[in-house]
């Protein structure tokens, strides 16, 4: 009789049992089991160093055999080398114009495939680590993008993803981009106003202006809990020298110094408790935002934070919207970056894939192309951003630090969940 | 020598016993299912269990001296026990169970009511509204949502003022007054409860229709003959009834209504509404995997309360069978003056909730730029455009999309196939619960098929993708060989997840079949497999199409799922949709979900036109 037991008692008690033990766990003050709250530890200590291209001798099989960090393969080499290795190359993507850029690698390069694949971050992550952990990795090639930092010090500390830096290609990028990633070109995260109902220029020019009360309940974004996106961007604001120039530009605005309230260590802190505190309006998706601030005919319109890749909708959907360039700056920037995937049985394939979509060496810049649109910045310098964009280096844009992000995102994602 | 003899008796008794359980086919069944839903589902289950008590690597930034992998309580504490708890978890859940009370309240009723309606009374115009009345759940609900926000959004958030308030500014009304009044409805709780009820009232009006076409209308007569009135009659006959059935749907209704997040992210995130769904989802998306399983296995937890609440209903009380072995036979009831205002609050409804939305999806399909109404700007270019490259970056329409044959061969091969195994697997399941109700095998099959229903799509099919990448092997014999990019993996997957939607529609239907029947069976020497097949299995054709029509709608409307499963080169409808959307096409994605709707719907029609006909045909003799 004992058997009756029911199964669904057994487990509910399994639980709580566990979440009783969690409590003990946590107030016997054991090491390993800290608390939410918990200091971050500072980026040097925590055991993660940036891989280095090692020596010849220290090469795994695969590294040494598809010769990754092989940096110096024109593209007709890698082309013959692709040709003989099985002339397939897949290619997930987070933009669904990697396939356009799959049918233009085509009909450059005949003989060789091109699977491009068009899904979500979350569902790229997901598919490519299980996929890879089950040793049956499909993927060669990688577009996703790397916010917070996690691209680089879980996938490529851990030599899941490979940065390959085709030499030719990297001399035309500023370093500050190539360090961590091999960056494919750059979107923002702009505050947008209605040009119609202002049609002097943006009623806010300072983030600061946000925190005021005339803005309560009419700043449109996205819940930075939502998505990782959205998660980085807030924490941009709380790293490096960013809460400094925040702190400045309250001074530049109110002619006084910012007093920093309870519980927040830094400018960037404080920006994020009053933005929160002005109960800023969340939606479902950036095109939401694109169409509350862009509408026509709206007498008192808000002002929205949404990706600068709405501009392109802008004609199409006739909004009248613009973006501001704020003091200090935007936020960070969102960088595309493209990886290898380790195990992949066509690393030339994929190289010259790579460099096909940075824009490749020789003039023909079809493979970068489709993402050169309005509200995407190239990273090169010898490629035009697309007809209209204002220069990049005219945009106030904070730094962008890969293990300064990385280290103190739970925490500052922590405080906007606290703030409720 | 008395107890000796006794003694003799016992224990050939016992062999017999024991030959008896280990040769009958049900036991089998019964030992086949559990090993194998233990091994499909509770397996995975452990994975997601163990996985919230594995330090990610990616939280060693929190986890001072922690090490990537190992054991730690740092999820469960910080969801439980530490001063984020508030926010990540208790004021998510209580929303969570408002949502899931509400709806489950609003769409149990509104469902009874239609399917009696249909099914018992004589109404006017029957074949129309009982194929009208499951569009709304082959609507997708962003769909709904949407609707919903043209309809009363306010104008504080910015665009084109809804339907209702455009009207109210004309009064000359001022936005603040606009603004007190309208917000309530237009976003959080109210809203979110409306839109989804008008979404799962399907499950009960299915369930709830399918048990009471079984019941012959000679017990309700036999009240009236006594003289009862048609309240006592409902009450006491009909009602009771149909509670299995019932409490099913409360069951599908009350776990979807708590792990549903668009309708919730939609209507909900203008006033910062947030459930225990929308954190899950929201920590999934951040990569914080480990604290959205830890929620989704408390929604798990919760779910199985109700599962577990409602076998002690049901165990309570005694039989339902209602299909006898006498003839069948059904009068419809008259409403007598109530007819025509019935019929006429009815057409209200299939307009205002149900055509209204369609009509909205296919003229945003027509549109060539979103929301400017006049004839100029009519289009069928997202139907068969060329691909004009001044034209939403020169993708063609769906007709004209060479990915568009093939996704929809791929979606109805998947949702066929699915549909059918999930359905007979589904129905054997039901056949265990039902039989088995009150015994310990028969709660724990219902307690194990249910799990699959509330863990995340992008949860589950990693998992299986996992768990089926390599060979499965036990003492060195391979069992299952490597699955994945296989299509048999797609349907294991798919077929688990959308077990319980099969077997709650089978568990209700089978409780309705009289035991006797089978036991007549047995008497005249027909074994296990010639009673399923002839007897249990036509009787509950109602039954298994309810469950059918569930699994192939949700199965046609999955993305998360697949599209883990999937390789590149297969895609289906939801996939195409999403990439259209993806590609700033909103006109394009209406298209391919008017096209999966619209084949929804003739599958729907066809299997209600030919099932009722196969029904009345069985139940006749």
């Amino acid at each position: 009789m004992f058997k009756r037991k029911n199964w669904l008692a057994a487990l509910l008690a399994l639980v709580m049992v566990l979440s009783l033990a969690a409590c003990g766990g946590g107030n016997s003050g054991s090491g390993s089991s800290g608390g939410g709250d918990a200091q971050q530890p500072s980026g040097g200590d925590a055991g993660q160093t940036a891989p280095t291209d090692p020596a010849a001798g220290d090469l795994t099989e695969w590294e040494q055999s598809s010769g990754i960090y092989e940096t110096g393969e024109t593209d007709e080499e890698l082309y013959q080398k692709a040709l003989e290795e099985g002339a397939t190359v897949t290619l997930y993507s987070i933009s669904s114009r990697c396939t356009k850029v799959a049918e233009a690698f085509m009909e450059k390069y005949p003989g060789l495939e091109c699977v491009p694949f068009d899904i979500s971050t979350n569902d790229l992550l997901e598919k490519v680590t299980r996929e890879y952990e089950a040793g049956s990795p499909t993927a060669d090639v990688v577009h996703i993008k790397d916010q917070d930092g996690s691209m680089y010090l879980e996938y490529v500390a851990n030599k899941i993803f490979y940065n390959y830096k085709p030499a030719d290609i990297f001399a035309h990028i500023d370093p500050l981009y190539t360090e961590t990633t091999t960056p494919l070109y750059i979107e923002l995260t702009q505050l947008f106003y209605n040009t119609e109902a202002y049609p002097d220029g943006s009623p806010v020019t300072n983030l600061w202006q946000l925190t005021e009360p005339q803005w309560k309940g009419k700043i449109m974004m996205q819940n930075p809990l939502d998505n990782l996106a959205w998660g980085s961007w807030i924490t941009g604001f709380c790293v490096g020298d960013e809460p400094q120039r925040l702190a400045d530009a309250y001074k530049e605005l109110y002619g006084e110094d910012l007093v920093l309230s309870d519980g927040c260590e830094n400018a960037g802190f404080e920006f994020l408790k009053r933005l929160h505190a002005n109960n800023p309006i969340f939606t479902a998706s950036s095109d939401e935002i694109a169409e509350s601030v862009g509408t026509p005919g709206q007498s008192d319109p808000p002002v929205g934070f949404c990706a600068s890749s709405k501009l392109r909708k802008a004609a199409d959907n006739g909004w009248v919207f613009a973006p501001v360039n704020l003091v200090p700056d935007t936020g960070i920037p969102a960088v595309n970056t493209l990886y290898i995937v380790e195990g992949s049985d066509h690393p030339s394939a994929a190289k010259l894939l790579v460099r096909f979509m940075m824009g490749g060496v020789d003039g023909d810049t079809s493979g970068y192309a489709p993402f050169n649109t309005l509200g995407g910045w190239p990273v090169r310098d010898d490629l035009e951003p697309a007809e209209g964009s204002t220069p990049f280096s005219e945009i106030n844009v904070a730094p962008f630090d890969a293990n300064e992000m990385y280290y103190n995102y739970n925490t500052v994602r922590d405080f906007w969940q606290q703030l409720g | 020598m008395k107890s000796n003899e006794q003694n003799f008796s016992k224990s050939r008794r016992l062999k017999n016993q024991i030959k008896a359980v280990a040769t009958n086919p049900y036991n089998v069944i019964v030992l086949v299912a559990i090993i194998l839903l233990t091994y499909l589902i509770v397996f995975p289950l452990v994975d997601m269990l163990a996985t919230t008590f594995k330090l990610a690597q990616r939280d060693l930034r929190s986890v001072p001296g922690g090490v990537a992998g190992e054991f730690t309580f740092y999820y469960w504490q910080r969801l439980l026990a530490s001063d984020m708890s508030m926010n990540l978890l208790i004021k998510p859940l209580m929303n969570s169970l408002v949502i899931g009370a509400g709806v489950s309240v609003c769409a149990i009723t509104l469902g009874s009511v239609l399917a009696w309606l249909m099914v018992r009374s004589d109404l006017p115009f029957k074949p129309f509204f009982s194929l009208a009345v499951i569009i709304p759940y082959m609507i997708p609900s962003w769909v709904k949502s949407q609707a919903w926000l043209s309809m009363f959004k306010t104008p504080r958030v910015g665009g084109a003022p809804g339907f209702v308030a455009s009207i109210m500014l004309k009064a000359g009304m001022s936005t603040e007054t606009i603004e007190t009044v309208l917000a309530p409805i237009a976003y959080g709780q109210i809203a979110v409860i409306i839109v989804l009820t008008l979404h799962y009232y399907a499950y009960t009006y299915l369930l709830v229709s399918a048990a009471l076409n079984s019941i012959n209308s000679e017990l309700e007569e036999m009240g009236e003959i006594q003289g009862a009135s048609k309240g006592l009659i409902l009450r006491k006959i009909t009602l009771p009834l149909v509670l299995p059935a019932m409490l099913s749907a409360v069951i599908l209704t009350f776990s979807k209504a708590i792990g549903t997040f668009g309708t919730i992210n939609y209507l909900g995130s203008p006033v910062n509404f947030r459930t225990l769904s929308s954190e899950l989802y929201s920590n999934n998306r951040s990569q914080n995997t480990q604290t959205a399983f830890a929620m989704a296995i408390l929604m798990i937890c919760i779910a199985s309360l109700s599962v577990f609440i409602n076998q002690r209903l049901i165990g309570s009380r005694k039989s339902y069978a209602t299909i006898g072995g006498k003839g069948g036979r059904s009068t419809p009831i008259g409403l007598a003056g109530w007819k025509p205002l019935i019929t006429l609050i009815l057409i209200v409804f299939f307009i205002v909730g149900i055509i209204m939305p369609v009509v909205i999806l296919i003229v945003e399909s027509c549109m060539m730029t979103e929301g400017s109404y006049s004839l100029s700007n009519f289009t069928l270019y997202y139907w068969i455009g060329e691909g004009n490259p001044n034209i939403m970056e020169g993708v063609p329409g769906i007709f004209k999309n060479s990915n568009f044959k093939l996704s929809l061969w791929n979606s109805l091969k998947l949702t066929f196939v699915n549909g059918v195994f999930g359905t007979i697997f589904g129905q054997m399941l039901g056949y265990i619960c039902a039989k088995g109700r009150g015994t310990f095998h028969g709660r724990l099959v219902e307690q194990l098929v249910f799990i699959p229903y509330l863990i995340p799509s992008v949860a589950f099919g990693g998992i299986y993708l996992s768990m089926f990448s390599k060979e499965q092997t036990i003492f060195g014999v391979t069992l299952i060989p490597a699955l994945y990019g296989t299509f048999a993996l797609l349907t294991l997957t798919s077929v688990v997840k959308h077990l319980p939607f099969a077997s709650r529609a089978g568990t209700s239907n089978m409780m309705q079949i009289s035991g006797e029947l089978e036991e007549a069976a047995a008497i005249e020497g027909a074994g296990f497999f010639q009673r399923f097949v002839k007897i249990v299995f036509p009787l509950s054709k109602g039954g298994f199409i309810s469950g059918f029509m569930l699994i192939f709608v949700s199965i046609m409307k999955e993305l998360d799922l697949i599209i883990l499963i999937m390789t590149p080169t297969t895609t289906t409808l939801p996939y195409l949709a999403f990439q259209y959307q993806n590609q700033n096409c909103p006109q394009a994605s209406d298209c391919v979900a008017i096209v999966m709707f619209s084949i929804v719907f003739l599958v729907y029609a066809l299997a209600n036109i030919f099932g009722d006909a196969d029904l009345a045909k069985s139940m006749a003799g």
